[in-house]
């Protein structure tokens, strides 16, 4: 079975596109055509099916930095630009930092360098062979902002794991140290209480001897006196 | 705080006000992503075609004679750059042309009826099984039809708009559409799937 009506009416209608009349119009068939209403069904389900997936957020940190005085004068003074690392902050820096240069990478070849020990970034500029005062961005100079980008965001990464490598060692020798004094205080209380208990047994044993002391002492005594009463007393 | 609207934004930049293209990346970024990540599901891939589109969307934006047309330009835009990418991506090449032909020597990529086996009646299904079919699914239509599913389920264009991106008379959209979704209803029938079903199990 077929109906008359195009498919366009249908997706009009169920994409909200149908005003007015021809809504009216639309619906009222609806009623009594069933091969509309079946599709529109299946229509309904594989939408609701689509909806299903979601895509995640990401964030991109680009931001577009305003460009100050003419092309020339900035290929003049084209500096080399050192960023410091600022180990508080290094993801908060270093996002400004890649912005900073963004637009500068639109002009001129870049080469990014990491200095590990002194935890510095270098970038040195030099600039494009041809100079032209409006700057048309063609396809390969896209490709190399981009190239640079990513070898900055990559250099930036590693600043960051190293930064994060850095507060875990730390991290991990405060733990240690916590430990060592742990175990420093542990064993002094252990020394400790083994001296009390020593000190105690040797009271004890001392108590003991002067008990059986006493308890000879008045054995003899009664000896004494069975004997001088006459009395003999089995061992 | 952001109640400019793009054309605004847009004359303000023109006029040498940087913030206001940097208030347009940000409104437009994430749009962008997704409609890049959907046409082709790959996240790297998606970034770098949103990062090449803001450049040139920056470096052009001052030939762009009606700003009324900010959008579908920049879709336009981000649109090719998919398309040169998914040209030249052997990976995504693979995903969309042999992922749904049975190839034993290619596990990453079942095939069809490899999730027609997942999927059997018995097995609780998640609306991450879902996801997947979807991706599946759209991955196999013809780009052209594809193209048009997307912008109109997911970033919710109006033909006439999606008709001015594609440089195609409306109804060619619509036609398009139509048949995109007829063959997604097909692939999934062909996998045994009850949609109906699926969700009164959700």
């Amino acid at each position: 079975m077929k109906c008359n009506l195009t498919e366009e009416k249908l997706l009009d209608y169920f994409y909200d596109e149908l005003t007015g009349k021809d809504r009216e119009e639309f619906e009222k068939h609806m009623e009594t055509c069933p091969v509309c209403a079946e599709e529109l069904k299946a229509l309904q389900l594989t939408s609701r099916t689509m909806q299903t997936w979601e895509v995640p957020e990401r964030k991109m940190n680009i931001i577009f930095v305003a460009e100050k005085g003419s092309l020339k004068e900035r290929i003049k003074d084209a500096p080399d630009v050192v960023i410091r690392f600022l180990a508080q902050k290094p993801v908060k820096s270093f996002v400004f930092s890649v912005a900073a240069v963004f637009l500068l990478l639109s002009f001129t070849n870049f080469n990014a360098r990491y200095d590990g020990e002194s935890g510095s970034i270098s970038l040195s500029s030099s600039v494009f062979g041809i100079l032209q005062e409006e700057p048309d961005i063609n396809e390969a100079m896209t490709q190399q902002i981009i190239q640079t980008q990513n070898q900055i965001l990559e250099l930036v990464n590693q600043i960051i794991i190293e930064y994060d490598q850095t507060r875990q060692e730390q991290t991990y020798s405060l733990v240690g140290q916590l430990l060592h004094e742990y175990n420093q205080s542990a064993q002094y209380q252990r020394v400790q209480d083994l001296q009390t208990m020593g000190l105690t047994l040797m009271q004890l044993q001392e108590l003991t001897n002067q008990n059986y002391q006493t308890i000879n002492n008045t054995r003899a005594i009664v000896y004494d006196v069975a004997q001088t009463a006459g009395i003999e007393i089995k061992r | 705080m952001d109640k400019k609207n793009d054309v605004q934004l847009i004359n303000d930049f023109l006029q040498g006000d940087i913030g206001s293209f940097n208030r347009l990346v940000n409104r437009w970024q994430g749009k962008l992503y997704r409609f890049s990540y959907r046409y082709l599901q790959d996240e790297e891939e998606a970034k770098e075609v949103v990062q090449k589109a803001l450049i040139k969307i920056y470096k052009n934006l001052k030939k762009l004679k009606n700003p009324e047309k900010f959008s579908s330009w920049t879709y336009q835009i981000t649109l090719n750059l998919c398309r040169d990418t998914l040209k030249s991506s052997h990976k995504t090449r693979l995903i969309f042309e042999n992922s749904f032909s049975r190839s034993d020597n290619n596990e990453s990529n079942p095939g069809l009826d490899d999730i027609a086996d997942d999927y059997d009646s018995s097995r609780r299904v998640h609306k991450s099984d879902l996801q997947d079919i979807v991706k599946m699914t759209l991955a196999r239509l013809p780009e052209e039809q594809r193209v048009v599913i997307i912008m109109k389920e997911y970033d919710g264009f109006k033909f006439s708009e999606i008709a001015e991106i594609l440089n195609c008379p409306v109804n060619t959209a619509k036609a398009r559409m139509y048949y995109g979704l007829k063959r997604m209803q097909k692939i999934m029938k062909n996998l045994n799937i009850d949609m109906e079903v699926l969700f009164n199990e959700m």
